[in-house]
């Protein structure tokens, strides 16, 4: 299924997430559920996202099955090459009649532009210099709107954020950690903190 | 998918209607119900199924157990579309929770799994049949290794392991094509409720009975039995053009088509100079075998080139004369050719109906020539051009495919208005029968699109409207939004809210006792009995949240966000599961309410200097009506009422560059403000030195606005401040000190302006002394 498209396209990024139970019961107090994915990384890719070792299977490409429970705190606690992978791979617009095919945008030195799609848009992660997911706020958007025009690429922006306390009618913003936990298959009713990481 | 407010607030009112229906219907036996009765009334384009299924997500959430809703439409293709959308595609988010079927699948262990939502998708082909017992064997067939019984009785029974029944929510997609045997059917399996949507209001004879119980036993109104979604909220959200023009040609076809030719090529230029390109797309439509004038099939036995079929000669003069590239063009029609005389090898026709659609889709071809069996499915937004043959030109016919073109591309409308515009071409031979259909298209559009501007051409020979570029262009800087302020205290109010993860008697509905048919006994001996059910499916707090803010804000910038973006909905607390009518639920909504006035309360407008600026774009103007000005930045303008071109001709005369601002796809000024739409189109747009004015001469129902600073005071970010805003209202009136506005007299006008943080009004007898005092500045 998805791992045809995965493996048909040189360099690219997949996500494979399991289709997670889904039962509001009206007795049970909580539900426990477990969302597992697979993470498929072209070595190329990896180094330039994260700066991380990964070694090279054959054909270029690593794969990682991590099983653990996604939930909010974890996409929280992501390291931003983390993040970047798993925005490009699980990115999905409602509004549009497919999936775009996000890919990793090739040039060093660009602090928040992360990605295009095949339309030519602009992606981009605020990040806090070293810390965690940033705010979309005056200073960062300056810093989007000039990368974007260093880039070639024109509005609108779509920006990952953890706030948006600057609205511009170029920018569609996509709120962490709740639309990547959309794109990953959680909807509304269902726990987005899980039972046993919660202390 | 997010909703827009409009759909938000039908969405909430059919299924509040539904909860207090259900609470206590009405019975037609011991057993049966009196089903809920609500017509959707929505216009083509306006996100029918977005609202249809978060309709269904909020009666869920009302319902004592998990509800079995069976979605109908009437064409394979609308059906299999509605099919992905729902189980996967883009409306699956808006049905959480829900195992998403066709009725084909249907099996026995769906229905006794009372822990999951379900949603059956069919066609009323697969029911649709006169005769009950023999019946459609398609259906049965189809289940007899799976089901005991057939599919219709167990939809009937649906039946839990505990003995009780589920809801049944009956949904009717394009409901105008409910038929009274559709109708009957229906009502055998005694649903809870039958929703319909549809543009124009229409319930089937056989549901008379229905009406009449809940007009005379519950006093319903016939405002009761609809929810109307309002046209000029569709239009404004720019899901769909603005406006439809129709240009009449008793020419031959060539002449129209390359008129149309022309306007598309404009178009294309225009659509293709966008941030997100498209290419605008046309359809033709004409009969298939028949030759011009003659009502008999055509001999098909002839060379192509001797063929007179309209689709051959449509592809000819496209390709032949206009120089069409072929690949971009399809014949979808049985058009058919007798063996040994093939048509050209580049020509491309699909005569396979439904069969061939993913191939039609795959081809995404611009010009698209058809006889009416184009499916109903078919809405590519990027197609805003049609020509009509005349054999093809009924009011009728000529509606249904104004639906098909009626969508706007990126749901967002554009600078350049002919891309916000719905393209017609119909040919014709005779005058007079001409003229006729044309004015019943024209009151037939009026009722059924009252907020889409109209313009028609009897004659045309060319274009129908002008086209007229800025002369100078100019711009204005973009206004957006800066609620910095506003996040801390949004995190105070949301620290402030409950923890209900932990249950309790808050989390529990009060006074929202709902009946559930409920076996008892076994065997021969079972009865069945209403009992009472105290509580409702669980909904998680967050849910409530972000349906509660979506409801009173739904974001300005035309688009979603605003107060949501700045909370922690991710948090634990908002995971607790709770119903809908508990104190608990009450709670969770009185936040959201603080949080959207803490937002609009801290948050500014301001002048962005840094994102490009809005360029004032070309208008399209009715030429038959246009009238010209000398120093406005177009040349002429048309559709102005007679306010609106006094205040253009005193305009004129200041000797000021002004334009007139186009609504929905000109300079707007986002409003922070609870009571009214969240986007501000001022009608004019005048440049004193460094300085632009935006006039409004109908903002007089603003004023009396709490929130009326929030849309005067545009702040800036170190640069000079370039946008000043002026409302005009007719009759003189005062502003008092303490802020209340007295109204003096219903002779000449005002003019407000806002100064040192306060409301100014100013009078004027005439419309030049508006112009005078609006741009003193």
């Amino acid at each position: 299924m998805m791992l045809d498209e995965v493996f048909g396209e040189d360099n690219r990024l997949g996500i494979i997430n399991w289709q997670k139970a889904y039962s509001p019961k009206n007795d049970a107090k909580t539900v426990s559920k477990t969302t597992e994915y697979v993470l498929v990384y072209a070595k190329d890719r990896a180094r330039a996202a994260g700066g991380r070792l990964v070694e090279p299977l054959g054909g270029g490409f690593e794969y990682r099955l991590l099983t653990k429970t996604i939930d909010a705190r974890t996409v929280l606690s992501m390291q931003r090459s983390e993040l970047i992978d798993i925005v490009l791979t699980s990115h999905w617009e409602t509004q549009r009649r497919s999936a775009p095919s996000l890919s990793f945008f090739d040039g060093a030195g660009y602090q928040y532009l992360i990605g295009t799609d095949d339309a030519g848009e602009g992606y981009f992660l605020i990040w806090d210099n070293g810390g965690p997911v940033g705010s979309l706020d005056l200073e960062t958007y300056k810093t989007v709107v000039t990368e974007g025009r260093r880039a070639g690429i024109k509005p609108p922006y779509h920006v990952y954020a953890r706030y948006e306390t600057f609205q511009s009618p170029n920018v569609r913003f996509w709120k962490i950690p709740d639309r990547i936990l959309t794109h990953l298959g959680l909807d509304e009713n269902d726990e987005y903190n899980s039972a046993e990481q919660e202390g | 998918m997010d909703l827009l407010g409009f759909q938000e607030k039908a969405a909430s009112q059919i299924a509040r209607r539904f909860a207090d229906y259900a609470a206590d219907p009405l019975m037609v036996d011991r057993q049966t119900t009196v089903p809920f009765l609500q017509t959707l009334v929505s216009i083509t384009g306006s996100g029918k199924t977005l609202i249809l299924a978060d309709t269904i997500a909020q009666i869920r959430d009302h319902l004592p157990i998990q509800p079995i809703v069976l979605w109908i439409s009437k064409g394979r293709i609308v059906v299999s579309q509605a099919y992905a959308n729902l189980s996967s595609g883009k409306y699956a988010e808006n049905l959480p929770g829900f195992m998403v079927k066709p009725l084909l699948q249907l099996a026995p262990s769906d229905v006794e799994d009372e822990a999951t939502p379900l949603l059956l998708v069919a066609t009323v082909g697969k029911f649709a049949v006169e005769d009950e017992e023999g019946g459609d064997l398609r259906v049965f067939r189809a289940q007899l290794d799976l089901a005991s019984e057939s599919l219709w009785t167990l939809l009937a029974k649906r039946r839990t392991p505990t003995g009780r029944r589920r809801p049944l929510i009956v949904v009717y997609d394009e409901g105008h094509n409910l038929s009274d045997l559709q109708t009957r059917r229906l009502l055998q399996l005694a649903p809870d409720a039958l929703i319909s949507a549809s543009a124009t209001m229409a319930l089937p004879a056989r549901l008379e009975n229905t009406i009449t119980r809940l007009r005379n036993d519950r006093g319903w109104l016939d405002a009761h039995f609809t929810t109307a979604v309002s046209s000029k909220e569709v239009v404004a959200s720019g899901l769909v053009k603005e406006r439809i023009a129709i240009g009449g040609y008793v020419t031959p076809m060539e002449t129209a088509i390359d008129a149309m030719l022309a306007d598309m090529g404009d178009a294309q230029d225009a659509a293709g100079k966008l941030p997100v390109p498209f290419r605008p797309k046309a359809i033709y439509v004409c009969s298939t075998n028949t030759v011009d004038g003659v009502p008999i099939a055509e001999d098909i036995k002839r060379p192509f080139l001797d063929r007179q079929a309209r689709p051959i000669l449509i592809w000819r003069h496209l390709i032949e004369t206009a120089g069409v590239d072929p690949s971009k063009v399809v014949v979808y029609s049985q058009l058919k050719f007798a063996p040994g005389f093939a048509p050209p090898p580049s020509m491309r026709v699909l005569s396979g109906g439904d069969n061939d659609y993913t191939t039609f889709l795959q081809g995404d071809f611009e010009h698209i020539i058809f006889n009416l069996g184009l499916q109903e499915g078919w809405d590519d937004p990027t197609c805003g051009f049609a020509y009509i043959d005349k054999e093809m030109a009924s009011s009728r016919q000529i509606t249904q495919v104004i639906g098909r073109v009626l969508r706007q591309p990126g749901a967002e409308h554009y600078p350049d208005s002919a891309l916000n515009t719905a393209h017609f071409y119909i040919r014709s031979d005779e005058k007079g029968v001409f003229d006729d259909i044309l004015e019943d298209i024209c009151s037939q559009l009026i009722t059924e699109h009252p907020s889409i501007t109209l313009t028609i051409k009897k004659d045309a020979s060319g274009k129908v409207l002008e086209k007229i570029n800025p002369e100078p262009p100019r711009t204005v800087p973009t206004i957006g939004i800066l609620s910095s302020t506003a996040k801390d205290p949004i995190a105070g109010i949301i620290n402030g809210i409950m923890d209900f993860s932990q249950g309790g008697p808050n989390t529990v509905g009060q006074g929202s006792r709902m009946l559930v048919l409920q076996e008892i006994g076994v065997g021969a001996e079972a009865t069945f009995e209403w009992v009472e059910v105290e509580h409702s499916n669980r909904v998680t707090a967050r849910a409530i949240f972000r349906r509660e803010l979506q409801r009173l804000y739904s974001g300005a910038l035309r688009r979603a966000g605003g107060p949501i973006n700045l909370v922690d909905i991710e948090l634990p607390k908002f995971d607790a599961l709770i119903e809908l009518t508990s104190p608990a639920a009450d709670h969770i909504r009185a936040k959201a309410r603080e949080v959207v006035e803490a937002y609009i309360g801290h948050s500014r407008i301001f002048q962005n200097d840094f994102d490009a600026p809005y360029s004032v774009g070309p208008v399209q103007v009715d030429p038959a009506e246009a009238v010209p000005f000398s120093k406005a930045l177009h040349s002429k303008y048309s559709g102005l009422n007679p306010l609106e071109l006094k205040f253009a001709r005193a305009l004129d005369k200041s000797q000021r560059v002004w334009a007139r601002n186009p609504r929905n796809s000109g300079f707007y000024i986002p409003l922070l403000d609870l009571s009214s739409a969240s986007t501000y189109w001022p009608d004019f747009l005048v440049w004193v030195d460094k300085v632009i004015v935006a006039i409004d001469t109908k903002g007089g129902h603003l004023l009396t606005d709490a929130t009326l600073g929030k849309l005067f005071e545009i702040d800036t970010l170190g640069e000079p401040a370039k946008v000043v805003l002026r409302l005009v209202s007719e009759g003189e009136a005062q502003v008092s000190a303490g802020g209340q506005i007295n109204k003096l007299s219903s002779n000449g006008f005002t003019v407000w302006s806002w100064k040192a943080g306060k409301l100014h009004a100013q009078n004027a007898e005439d419309e030049k002394k508006v112009v005078k005092l609006a741009l003193a500045v």
